[in-house]
């Protein structure tokens, strides 16, 4: 695991390296360059100048040639290794500084074999004759001084060869002054060594710079990490990201997006806290009136009018347990479903509702309601899934049944209201108080009032989440004349069918419709 | 011994008043906060028995009220919340003690005990007048050794006369104390229990004076 800031740096540093590198072979390339050519200029011009010194007169050459020899040592490049031949006699210098092969020792050699050494020169121009500035000191010049690399005593040699006539001397002298090429090299060494040495300055310089521009420039995203961290303990709730305010757009976008979705997990985590402990609240209850009961039984035994009460309230509340279950069920069910498992399909409404009906008309509860049914047209088309819709009326119907009177009024009504379909279940018992209508849509929310049956506050939250499914809107109104409770349905209307006139039932329900 | 139930759930509340009144307890029940604190305003009971959901406001909020109106009768909580900070919070606003839902009739049975014998001041649950005995747990009552017969009503006149042997208890101190709101009281009703005690105490046993115009008191060591 790299982190970015290594990555980042390494990304950069890379090219950078061989940028670096390739400079500084450019600069070294060059300084052996200036170096070779500066060097055979020295040897040039040291051949030139003991030639100067030789072509004196006799007794003038004694004293002269020391001296250009001092003066060429006492250079700052001193030339150490001269030699002057006459034919295969030593004349002064080094012995093993020997001629060239093709040296011609005979008298009357006068063709210069090789073309005298040349430097491009940059800045000045001077004409120069065989070597020399004066043109009389080219006098009796047979080869003018040229450079040659050459193996003399095992180790390897640029040479500076001037051949020329001298008067008193037999054969053409030659005048030679050698470097050593290792000893250039070990020079220039010296060079690359400080090239290399300020690259790999400036390459770490460079490391360090960028590694903490990188550093600055990731500072937002490493103060997200922390904070990240730092929310990973277990104990930490409520994690929110902060930035400055002038943090960089991506690490504000990611902070804003970090903290929306903590939000949003706060937000389920707390629902689902909730609903668990009201959820368990809602069981104990009828957990401990059983309990409660049971224990009554055991002291009064069952035929006592006491126990008979604790056995009908065991039976109540085994009742209400066993539909808490059944809605808790169906409300996980429905959470845990995606809406994309509903059909969307077209269903007459008065058909699913007046099933319902007559399916509740023989519960017990219902004994002595007047329990009544109401639709404008045959069919009442509405879009949706059937299964759904059938839950809701069929709870809406049932809690109009349970909160109220024994001998009330409830009317299922299915019509349509500006061409949708609308289910209308009313009754005439307590209703439910204006301002309590948009609680009751809460999960175990229950009105207060302690004559009420207990229910357990999921019968709406149930229907309404049924109705949000299937995009159908749940409201609840007053009862006919102020009385009571109405609650209505508004389904989707089906789509219009265009040109299906191979659907037998669609054609027959526009018609049935239409009339 | 009295107590007062505060809880909306009817049938629980049922439940509860017949299985405490068979253990000797003379019970009353009220459903809404409001009418609790009415009630123990006035009435002396010797614990209340409060649910925390109330329909008409929190069960919290009754606690503070009784006791920032100096109620001192011991308070059991009970609860269907399974939060921790309920109850904390219920015995630190001056509950006595708590229950968690569903809870054990007994165990509802011998806590109220507990806490009305602390309350009482004399937390052994034995009460002894002489060679007199009276076990709260079990509620039996023995004279040198030998099992006394007692009903439940006259279980409960002599357990409030033990309870403070040597001093005067009030006929309207006693009838409060035994009966509830419904049952059915003759005026004489409380000298006819005490009557049939003397009878079942004699010879050995102590006596229960009577302090005309004022009421009755068991005569100490």
């Amino acid at each position: 695991m790299t982190s970015l800031r290594a990555r980042l740096t390494a990304a950069v540093m890379m090219p950078l390296v061989a940028l670096a590198i390739m400079f500084g072979g450019i600069t070294c390339w060059m300084i052996h360059r200036t170096l070779s050519t500066a060097s055979d200029r020295t040897l040039v011009g040291s051949v030139t100048m003991i030639g100067r010194a030789i072509i004196t007169d006799t007794s003038a050459r004694h004293q002269l040639l020391p001296l250009a020899i001092h003066l060429l040592q006492s250079q700052m490049t001193p030339v150490s290794h001269y030699s002057v031949y006459d034919g295969g006699k030593l004349i002064a210098g080094t012995a093993w500084l020997v001629p060239p092969d093709d040296y011609d020792p005979a008298p009357g050699a006068k063709i210069p074999r090789h073309p005298p050494a040349s430097f491009p020169l940059s800045y000045r121009d001077t004409q120069l004759v065989r070597g020399y500035v004066d043109a009389r000191d080219a006098k009796g010049v047979i080869q003018p001084a040229y450079l040659r690399d050459a193996v003399l005593e095992g180790r390897s040699v640029r040479i500076a060869t001037e051949i020329r006539t001298l008067p008193g001397f037999p054969h053409p002298v030659v005048i030679q002054v050698a470097d050593f090429l290792g000893d250039r090299q070990a020079y220039e060494q010296k060079f690359f060594l400080r090239v290399a040495g300020a690259g790999i300055l400036i390459v770490m310089t460079a490391v360090l710079l960028f590694y903490g521009a990188v550093t600055w420039g990731l500072g937002p995203f490493a103060s997200l990490t922390r904070q990240i961290d730092a929310a990973r303990r277990p104990s930490t709730s409520h994690v929110r990201l902060m930035l400055a305010e002038d943090a960089p757009r991506e690490a504000l976008l990611l902070a804003t997006a970090f903290n929306e979705l903590m939000a949003r997990t706060e937000r389920a985590l707390s629902s689902l806290r909730e609903f668990t402990s009201n959820a368990s609240h809602q069981l104990r209850t009828p957990l401990a009136i059983v309990r409660v009961h049971i224990d009554v039984l055991n002291r009064y035994g069952p035929s006592s009018p006491q126990g008979a009460t604790a056995l009908a309230d065991i039976g109540a509340a085994v009742d209400s347990l066993e539909r808490l279950l059944a809605q808790l069920i169906s409300l996980a069910r429905m959470d845990e479903q995606g809406p994309e498992t509903i059909s969307s399909e077209t269903f007459d409404l008065t058909q699913v509702a007046a099933g319902i009906v007559a399916n509740r008309v023989t519960h017990p509860d219902a004994a002595a309601m007047d329990i009544g049914f109401e639709a404008d047209t045959h069919a009442v088309l509405a879009l949706g899934d059937q299964m759904l819709a059938t839950e809701m009326i069929a709870n809406l119907l049932d809690n109009a049944i349970r909160y109220h009177r024994a001998d009330g009024t409830v009317t299922v009504r299915v019509l349509t209201r500006e061409g949708t379909p609308v289910a209308e279940i009313e009754d005439d018992g307590p209703g439910i108080a204006p301002a309590d209508r948009e609680k009751v849509w809460e999960r175990f929310y229950r009105t207060p009032g302690a004559d009420a049956p207990s229910g357990s506050g999921l019968g709406l939250p149930i229907v309404r989440a049924l109705g949000e499914r299937m995009g159908a809107r749940v409201t609840l109104a007053d009862g006919a004349h102020g009385k009571g409770l109405k609650a209505v349905i508004v389904f989707r209307p089906p789509e219009p069918q265009p040109e299906r006139t191979d659907d037998t039932y669609f054609a027959q329900a526009r018609q049935m419709t239409a009339c | 011994m009295r107590i007062l139930i505060v809880e909306d759930d009817r049938s629980l509340a049922r439940g509860m008043e017949a299985s405490m009144a068979s253990a000797g307890f003379a019970m009353d029940f009220v459903s809404t906060g409001e009418e609790a604190i009415e009630i123990l305003a006035n009435e002396p009971y010797n614990l209340v028995v409060l649910d925390l959901g109330l329909p008409d406001m929190d069960g919290l909020e009754v606690l503070s009220t009784l006791r920032r109106r100096e109620v001192q009768t011991p308070i059991l909580i009970l609860t269907a919340r399974d939060a921790v900070n309920d109850r904390i919070e219920g015995l630190d606003r001056g509950a006595d003690d708590y229950l968690s839902k569903p809870f054990h009739p007994r165990e509802l049975e011998s806590r109220a005990r507990a806490l009305i014998r602390r309350s009482l001041g004399s937390p052994d649950p034995v009460l002894r007048v002489g060679c007199l005995s009276f076990d709260r747990s079990t509620r039996t009552v023995h004279l040198d050794r030998s099992v006394v017969e007692l009903r439940r009503r006259e279980l409960a006149v002599l357990e409030t006369l033990m309870g403070r042997p040597g001093k005067v208890v009030t006929r309207e101190c006693l009838t409060a104390e035994v009966f509830n709101f419904t049952d059915a009281v003759a005026p004489n009703a409380l000298d006819v229990y005490v009557g049939r005690l003397r009878r079942k105490l004699t010879p050995h046993g102590p006596v229960i004076r009577t302090v005309r115009g004022l009421g009755y008191m068991l005569e100490g060591n």
